[in-house]
């Protein structure tokens, strides 16, 4: 009952329209009022959340991207992806689902991946005529696959609260997450099949891939250099945001030529007022986060999952509703530290691997970023296109709906996950 | 009070609260841009002093943090300013003038009472923390209410600002 | 029923988690019932950082520390963190009626919080790289070493290691990618964190010391009734000595358990603990510099023990 009033009053207040921040705060704030008499440690809450190092990665991926988009350096990178798959229908959304992909390989978070793709992405798809909700879906969903695909830190959070293996977590990610990459990368060249209004030139010849190519080498050394930072333990995630907006600062300046001082201003206040957005609703998010955890309004609904004495798959399937329903206003970290010490308990005794479910929680929590009221990257594709909540949401739906059957799925066959873990000698 | 039919000229006139917050607000973004370019800077060094001359900056990451936090809260105003910080438009889009304009009402007044509830409950925290005498662990140590400042600060702009803009929507201006 | 809510920074299944757990069960049936206490762990409520200043405001009632999170708020809560210097087990079982307990519980009731539990967490802690265990001082030299606090890192340093700073939930990746080479952590964690997938060489040395303890806001305690006070002594005193049991137990499991991974494990001799000691502990006295009457007291204090 608690619940429902909660979470009724929580979206009564976002429909009014006010900034997201403020409804969370705000209804933070009643709860705390009705049940403590008092605002205490709402300050505190906000302070905690914001003093975290890793958050450096939000604006210096932002940075990086707002720098490569000024210089004109994304241009080129999509004028290669166009003239390459261009011809193909739907192209330019499978290169979107795949530098997402790539970029979810290089940071462990969906903020990180969404914010700095759909900054270049986004007007380069309404460029070459791609429907405006779908080019805003792909990239709210391709940027979801940050946490599955492996470095992510959710699973870093879930492993250690769980107990279960990080390596084999990250190994378990690779295949659902390429998997749902794919699947993502067939939807886009389907919706384009049906969607005439697609321009889809004519195979522009290997003289011109080889000119758009060679023009887009700096573009395409970026990755690799973030990427391989990270994997060959030269960097540490915020130290890869940092190399990447060095590089594309020294592409900008040197190679692409014109890129003064006023230049370098602008992009970090266009990256300043983006951040703002992102930081606020975690601000405000903190706040309700510690709101319900203090009332232990989330641990009773949970325990009550727990008590409900269900078999295996019947446990699954509730959980994961569960986490469906809560997703839709907690974000992921709350949502981990919050279910999983007290669902492991029941999860082991029922012999459900820790390793898949994990992924299935991870999936879970991709969705909770896709829907509303409470979705940080529909809220980042917001803050970096201005186009409306609503529009957005229909982008992302179709992939909710994808995503729902990629879980369906992989509750049928688990292998999808255990297997990569296993073969490579994790075991119990 | 200038009346309605009066609201262009009173919009120009000049009206000192509003140069006067506007500036500040203005002038505490740039410190938040700045402070982005300061991060970015920081970590780089920190990059170059582990490999190049191997003695990493110990105390790096902990004033990383400190800075995000002032990023944020000085640079929120601003962004409040441009109108960044997003809402859900499903019902508030669609509303007729009249309603449109107690929405606006109503929307500065939420953002007031966000400064006002944040403002007040982390003053408790850094007056309590101050007398307490609480130092923070690590390689700096430093007191705990210092770097919790910048969150005053950004509340009491933030409020300024909200306030601004309801005195605004109340002299009947359209933005 | 008074709520009591409590929060501490460790993940559920930690040994010492369980163990306050246990404390709070038994809180309860000692004042039948008259206290609700409510456990939140993982830093799910209030983060590590901030539990002291939130019990001592008010804004909980109940919060448990490691020891060395005092810093310089109460410096001599650190006394124990010197290398080598409370290995002893036998210190712990007697500590919690100890004058040495009660000097420390007066100086935090000064502080402004109440101590109920003193949970002693772990004298086995191993040194983890990859290659061949770190035994002599020379071994060290030129890791690049995960760094805890500055004196710590004075006393790494003196190995002729580079510490490198970075927060616990980092370390894992960075031991996997190589932005450091070794690290220092208790036996128990080095099994539950998963170092030993990426790390393959773990001396067990007792040079770390740290104890948990738990702490009310004096005005709560101070309202509770005087049934409920006599049942958090009575439960302090139980849950001391299920710390120690349960860290011995976990001291004693965790080489095996490691060596069940498939790593190697050496578990340093006296003359190699020595060796090491002399080269560490110079380093951390002349950075940590615990030389004011108080400090001098409390170790005086222990030695009588
Ligand atoms: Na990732
Ligand atoms: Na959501």
């Amino acid at each position: 009952m608690t619940l429902f009033l909660v979470f009724a009053g929580l979206i009564v207040l976002l429909l009014t329209g006010i900034p997201i921040f403020a409804a969370l705060g705000l209804t933070a704030s009643v709860i705390l009022f009705l049940f403590e008499g008092d605002m205490d440690g709402t300050g505190d809450a906000v302070y905690t959340h914001l003093n975290k190092p890793i958050l450096s990665t939000i604006p210096l991926f932002v940075f990086m991207a707002q720098v490569m988009i000024r210089a004109k350096v994304i241009d080129d990178l999509y004028d290669f992806a166009h003239t390459v798959i261009g011809h193909v229908k739907g192209g330019l959304g499978v290169a979107t689902v795949l530098a997402c992909t790539i970029f979810a390989a290089i940071s462990g978070s969906s903020v990180a991946t969404a914010l700095s793709i759909g900054s270049s992405a986004i007007p380069q798809m309404k460029r070459f005529g791609y429907p405006e909700h779908n080019a805003l879906g792909v990239v709210a969903a391709g940027g979801t696959l940050g946490i599955l695909i492996p470095p992510s830190g959710p699973m870093i959070l879930y492993a250690i609260v769980s107990e279960a293996s990080i390596g084999a977590l990250f190994l378990a990610g690779i295949v659902p997450g390429v998997l749902l990459a794919l699947v993502f990368s067939v939807y886009c060249m389907v919706q384009a099949r049906t969607h005439s209004n697609i321009d889809a030139p004519d195979w522009a010849g290997w003289a011109r891939a080889r000119a758009a190519f060679s023009r887009s080498i700096w573009a395409l050394l970026a990755p690799p250099l973030v990427m391989g930072g990270i994997y060959f333990g030269v960097f540490t995630a915020s130290e890869a945001a940092a190399a990447g907006s060095l590089y594309a600062l020294f592409v900008a300046v040197v190679i692409y030529r014109g890129f003064g001082l006023r230049d370098l201003w602008e992009c970090a206040y266009a990256t300043m007022r983006t951040s703002m957005m992102v930081f606020m609703i975690i601000a405000g998010a903190a706040m309700f986060g510690h709101a319900i955890t203090l009332i232990r309004l989330p641990v009773g609904v949970t325990e009550a999952v727990v008590n409900l004495g269900l078999s295996p798959l019947g446990f699954i399937l509730v959980v994961m509703v569960l986490i469906f329903v809560l997703g839709m206003f907690l974000e992921s970290i709350a949502i981990i530290l919050i279910t999983t010490p007290i669902l492991l308990p029941t999860m082991l005794s029922l012999g459900i691997d820790p390793i898949w479910y994990g992924i299935l929680l991870m999936i879970n929590l991709e969705l909770a970023m896709i829907t509303p009221p409470v979705g940080m990257n529909l809220f980042v594709i917001k803050g970096i296109t201005d186009a409306p909540l609503s529009r957005i949401v229909r982008g992302a739906s179709p992939f909710v709906f994808l995503m729902l059957c990629g879980m369906a799925f992989l509750v049928a066959f688990p292998q999808i996950a255990t297997w990569l873990p296993t073969a490579a000698g994790f075991g119990r | 009070m200038p009346d309605r039919e009066n609201r262009k000229g009173a919009a120009k006139a000049p009206f000192f609260p509003e140069r006067l917050v506007t500036g500040v607000v203005r002038l505490c973004g740039a410190v938040s841009t700045f402070l982005i370019l300061v991060i970015f800077v920081q970590i780089t060094t920190a990059v170059i002093q582990r490999y190049v001359f191997n003695r990493p900056i110990q105390w790096s990451d902990e004033v990383i943090g400190y800075l995000l936090v002032a990023m944020v809260m000085l640079g929120t105003a601003e962004a409040f300013r441009r109108g960044d910080h997003i809402s859900i438009d499903l019902v508030s889009t669609r509303l007729s003038p009249p309603i449109a304009r107690i929405q606006r009402l109503f929307s500065n007044l939420s953002v007031i009472a966000f400064a006002l509830i944040l403002g007040v409950s982390i003053w408790d925290s850094i007056t309590f923390a101050y007398s307490f005498g609480s130092y923070s662990v690590g390689y700096v140590e430093i007191e705990t209410w210092i770097p919790q400042v910048p969150i005053v600060v950004g509340a009491i702009l933030l409020g300024a600002m909200a306030a601004l803009r309801l005195f605004a929507t109340l002299r009947g201006e359209r933005k | 029923a008074t709520e009591m809510r409590c929060s501490h920074q460790l993940p559920p299944a930690h040994h010492i988690a369980k163990v306050v757990d246990r404390w709070a069960e038994e809180v309860e049936t000692l004042s039948d019932g008259e206290i609700d206490v409510q456990i939140f762990g993982a830093d799910s409520l209030v983060g590590a950082r901030e539990n002291i200043v939130a019990t001592a405001k008010g804004d909980i009632e109940c919060a448990f520390s490691l020891n060395f999170q005092w810093g310089k708020t109460l410096p001599i809560m650190n006394v124990t963190v010197a290398p080598f210097a409370f290995g002893d087990i036998e210190i712990w079982e007697k500590w919690p009626e100890s004058e040495a307990a009660a000097f420390l519980e007066d100086k935090l009731e000064e502080k402004g919080v109440k101590n109920v539990v003193w949970m002693f967490q772990t004298n086995s802690t191993v040194f983890t790289t990859n290659g061949e265990p770190l035994v002599a001082p020379e071994d060290f030299e030129g890791l690049k070493f995960r760094g805890l606090t500055p004196p710590f890192d004075a006393a790494l340093r003196a190995l002729g290691t580079t510490p490198t700073a970075m927060p616990g939930s980092e370390v894992y990746q960075a031991l996997a990618t190589g932005i450091v080479d070794a690290a220092l952590t208790d036996v128990a964690a080095a099994v539950s964190r998963k170092y030993f997938e990426v790390q393959d060489a773990f001396t067990v040395v007792p040079v770390l010391s740290a104890y948990l303890h738990g702490y009310l806001n004096p005005e709560f305690y101070e309202g509770l009734s005087d049934k409920s006070k006599q049942a958090l002594d009575e439960a302090g005193l139980k849950a001391a000595q299920w710390a120690v049991e349960a860290s011995v137990a976990a001291s004693a499991a965790g080489p095996d358990q490691l060596r069940e991974k498939g790593v190697k494990v050496h578990i340093a001799t006296d003359e190699e603990i020595a060796r090491l000691e002399s080269v560490m502990r110079p380093a951390f006295d002349e950075a940590f510099g615990a030389n004011d009457a108080d400090s001098q007291k409390l170790l005086d204090l222990i030695d009588k023990m």
